[in-house]
């Protein structure tokens, strides 16, 4: 659970900063860069209290 | 560091304060990396960015004289508070206490309570501007020192009460929260960045084929430079350069980090700071000074330095949820220390009432947009005024010994009132104020000869007043 968590966490935070990478490079419109920041920062603050700064189970 | 001294549930732990930390306490490298890419990417952040655009800072000003004062804030934790901080591993107040006895401690966290309540304040402004763009109230301008709507007064003034009540009696939430947000919020800052580049690309017709293209479009049109905007000071490469070096001065060469390197297992860990100061000191400071720069490219009649407003045409929600909790997170241990600082006078009152109370005075302070629209200047006279005290912990530290003086004077001596280091404090603020006024310099700079000042006064003050005693402590610590 906690390995999955940490790899959904990672994964969001990619998610949070390609749409802009995609708007520097012309591939997106900016709209569609701020809806998928907000659902990818909703996703990292959902997953990372599951695994940051909780020690792993023995 | 939290992670790794898991606090009591209603406050952080401040162990060791008044015995060296054991090395069983010590921490290692990567600690002090999280630490200060967390707390160095804040709210204020996204203010001082655009102020270097507002005050006709150019392209190399920025970028290299970042690079450069950055770097030189890195050596200054490196080599001057780390050292002392694992040589004598004990809290700032612990140290100077010994040094300048209690009487003048009381005096110091005042002032450095003050600073604190300012500065989260200015925090909590930031905040409030995200509020705007969901409220659509009249927000201050960028030279606008009251508060200019009722919709502004509601806003900040709410969010400051909700901070400060949070501040007293939940502490290690926003704690918790702060470092959630820590390596999100620096991809947000990068994303403002980012998307701030594509807008000036469009806005200006510009294609990008090369490295020369790209710092052709940073130099004519993002960081022009030429006159400040009204009301704003000239910002040349040096004033660039010496505001990155000495806008943490109170931490470094002020020491307050004393508190937070007296846990690191070697001195060199100083450089763990790099993290704050490239990532927030210079990556977030440039990507908000991009989007500024362009929001006055599209209306050069819209100078307003709203964060709120900012992040919204840049990041939508995201970007508003971004300079709330950049706001908050940095506000919520700025109060507490301000609050440990003056409960250090006022001993007997417990620490949530005291907290509280700093809170809501940080709430009022919000208010008031005066320090965020100047915040290059207060930063700097904040450094100006905790300064001296770390010139004096230096010389205590490796001179005063060496040259046959007592070091931890007040300790040894039993004196709650070392007049030697406190007239080495206030002459140097005094000397420097007078050159300030008298256009003999500016803030910015003044640091750098009144630390020499300090120490010199310090030698000399202790050589005139210091009695003959029996030797004493670094030996020991």
């Amino acid at each position: 659970m906690r390995k999955l968590a940490q790899i959904i966490s990672w994964l969001a935070l990619l998610g949070v900063i390609i749409p802009s990478i995609l708007y520097l490079a012309g591939k997106v419109t900016l709209p569609s860069v701020k809806l998928w920041m907000l659902v990818f920062t909703v996703v990292w603050f959902v997953s990372v209290p599951i695994w940051m700064e909780r020690k792993p189970e023995e | 560091m939290a992670a790794d001294k898991t606090p009591a549930p209603s406050e952080p732990v401040n162990e060791y304060e008044r015995e060296p930390v054991p090395e069983k306490a010590r921490l290692g490298f990567t600690s002090f990396v999280g630490q200060y890419a967390g707390e160095h990417t804040a709210g204020t952040e996204l203010m001082i960015g655009p102020l270097f655009v507002a005050s006709g800072a150019s392209a190399f000003d920025l970028v290299v004289g970042l690079l450069l004062g950055n770097l030189l804030a890195v050596l200054s934790w490196t080599f001057l508070t780390a050292p002392i901080a694992t040589h004598a591993r004990l809290t700032l107040y612990y140290q100077l206490e010994k040094i300048c006895g209690r009487r003048l401690v009381t005096l110091y966290n005042l002032a450095n309570g003050v600073m604190f309540c300012f500065l989260a304040g200015s925090m909590v402004t930031v905040s409030a501007t995200a509020f705007g763009v969901w409220f659509h109230f009249p927000m201050p301008g960028l030279n606008d020192l009251w508060p200019n709507s009722v919709g502004w007064c509601v806003a900040a003034l709410g969010f400051g009460v909700m901070v400060a009540v949070v501040a007293a009696f939940g502490y290690n939430v926003v704690a918790r929260i702060a470092n959630y947000a820590a390596p999100w919020m620096t991809i947000v800052f990068l994303a403002f960045g980012l998307v701030g580049l594509r807008e000036f690309l469009t806005a200006t017709g510009t294609q990008i084929h090369s490295g020369g293209d790209l710092w052709a479009l940073c130099q004519t049109a993002i960081w022009k430079g030429g006159a400040p905007m009204a009301g704003q000071i000239k910002f040349t490469f040096w004033h660039v350069m010496f505001f990155a070096w000495f806008c943490n001065m109170a931490m470094h060469i002020g020491m307050s980090d004393l508190s937070v390197f007296r846990y690191a297992k070697k001195s060199w860990y100083g450089i763990a700071t790099a993290s704050g100061m490239y990532l927030g000191h210079y990556l977030a400071w440039i990507a908000a000074s991009i989007l500024y720069a362009l929001q006055v490219h599209r209306d050069p009649t819209n100078t307003n330095v709203l964060p709120g407003p900012l992040a919204d045409n840049a990041c939508g929600i995201a970007g508003l949820i971004c300079v709330i909790v950049a706001g908050w997170t940095t506000a919520n241990p700025t109060i507490y220390r301000a609050g440990l600082a003056f409960q250090a006078i006022f001993p007997q009152s417990s620490r949530y009432k005291v907290t509280l109370i700093t809170g809501l005075i940080v709430a009022v302070f919000g208010m008031f947009p005066a320090v965020a629209m100047k915040l290059l200047d207060f930063v700097a006279l904040y450094g100006l005024i905790l300064m001296p005290m770390g010139a004096v912990i230096f010389v205590d530290c490796w001179l005063v010994k060496k040259l046959g003086l007592v070091p931890y004077y007040a300790e040894a001596s039993g004196t709650r009132f070392n007049w030697a280091a406190a007239i080495a404090w206030f002459a140097t603020l005094g000397v420097a104020t007078w050159l300030v006024q008298t256009g003999r310099t500016q803030i910015f700079f003044v640091s750098l000869p009144g630390w020499f000042i300090a120490a010199a006064l310090y030698l000399g003050l202790s050589k005139l007043t210091q009695k003959k005693l029996p030797p004493s402590p670094y030996a020991a610590a």
